[in-house]
């Protein structure tokens, strides 16, 4: 065994990764060879050191009541259709009776009538620019 | 067992996915913050990769890992942050975001140190290595786990993580060296 081989199944050793035929030549390799030992004693020595390492940890509420926002703003998506379904639909109720009524005049009927078209123009650039950027999106395959 | 939790999280059993949640979070935060290099970004990545695998449950394929699923959406939101927001460079986080919770009088000034010369070295690594330490040193992924979620052979594994401990067992030495 090679001290380049021996130093993967080294690696591997110490996550008890190793493949069970590789484990004596290993050690026989490691017997002979200075270098493959130090670098063993080496490499537990900094795996020891990094499990006793401490990141900053959020509070322990903040685990507890995780899943409940989770589900709390997984649920938001019901509440947001309601809230925009009914007010298109009520501004859709009174363009309907705005426009049908004989009450305002063409003049005023055109102005109102440029200014939704102007707006559902907007909303269709914008839509279109996000369709844009999301099929250029390499990332957006994530969830399959 | 957990595939059973899977089957019933998929079918809307909120309990089910509570356990999930329960079980993957600690590890997806340790992930996370070695991703984002702070406890507030790595608290939100993990409320958006939560949230995600919630709405998107029903397309998870149960034969697969579902740590390795989980991860895989938590380290593309991380990347997009990352690509958002440029303002934490790597070894200036480090100073600025350890609580002062975690240096109590009871952890003495040598630990302190040693940790912050740790943290330091990690995050000083290329993310690629640093990235392939933590799934194995702070998450326990498998090889092979690790090799699914890589999308690389065992082989790479085995190396790219020999090489990470090299790495920085040199930075560590040349942070010692320095300070
Ligand atoms: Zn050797």
């Amino acid at each position: 065994m090679t001290c380049d081989e021996a130093k993967l199944n080294i690696n591997a050793m110490i996550d008890n990764e190793i493949p069970e035929e590789a484990v004596q030549p290993t050690l026989s390799h490691m017997e002979s060879c200075y270098r493959c030992r130090q670098d063993y004693i080496e490499l537990l020595r900094l795996q020891k050191r990094m499990k006793g390492l401490k990141i900053p940890e959020p509070p322990k509420e903040w685990y507890e009541n995780f899943h409940r926002n989770i589900f709390r703003r997984a649920s938001g998506w019901i509440g947001r259709l309601f809230f925009i379904g009914s007010y298109i639909l009520l501004l859709s109720f009174a363009f309907f009776r705005f426009f049908t009524s004989d009450e305002p005049s063409v003049f005023l009927k055109l102005i109102i009538g440029g200014i939704i078209f102007g707006f559902l123009v907007l909303l269709g650039v914008t839509f279109a620019d996000r369709f844009q950027e999301s099929k250029s999106d390499k990332y957006k395959g994530v969830m399959k | 067992m957990e595939q059973e939790l899977i089957i019933k999280a998929k079918s809307g059993n909120q309990k089910a996915f509570e356990k999930l949640t329960k079980k993957y979070l600690p590890k997806i935060y340790r992930a996370a913050y070695f991703f984002v290099h702070n406890l507030e970004d790595a608290s939100d990545m993990c409320q958006e990769t939560f949230l995600r695998a919630y709405k998107h449950i029903h397309r998870f394929d149960e034969r697969r890992s579902f740590y390795t699923w989980i991860y895989t959406i938590m380290k593309n939101l991380s990347i997009n942050h990352s690509k958002r927001s440029k303002k934490h460079q790597a070894g200036e986080a480090v100073e600025n975001c350890l609580p002062d919770t975690l240096y109590n009088p009871e952890v003495q000034a040598m630990d302190r140190e040693n940790n912050d010369l740790l943290l330091r070295g990690i995050e000083n690594l290329p993310p690629m290595f640093r990235e392939i330490l933590v799934m194995k040193t702070y998450n326990d992924m498998s090889y092979q786990e690790m090799a699914d979620a890589l999308d690389i052979p065992i082989g790479t594994v085995m190396s790219r993580l020999y090489t990470a401990r090299t790495k920085l067992k040199e930075l560590i030495a040349s942070l010692e060296g320095g300070k």
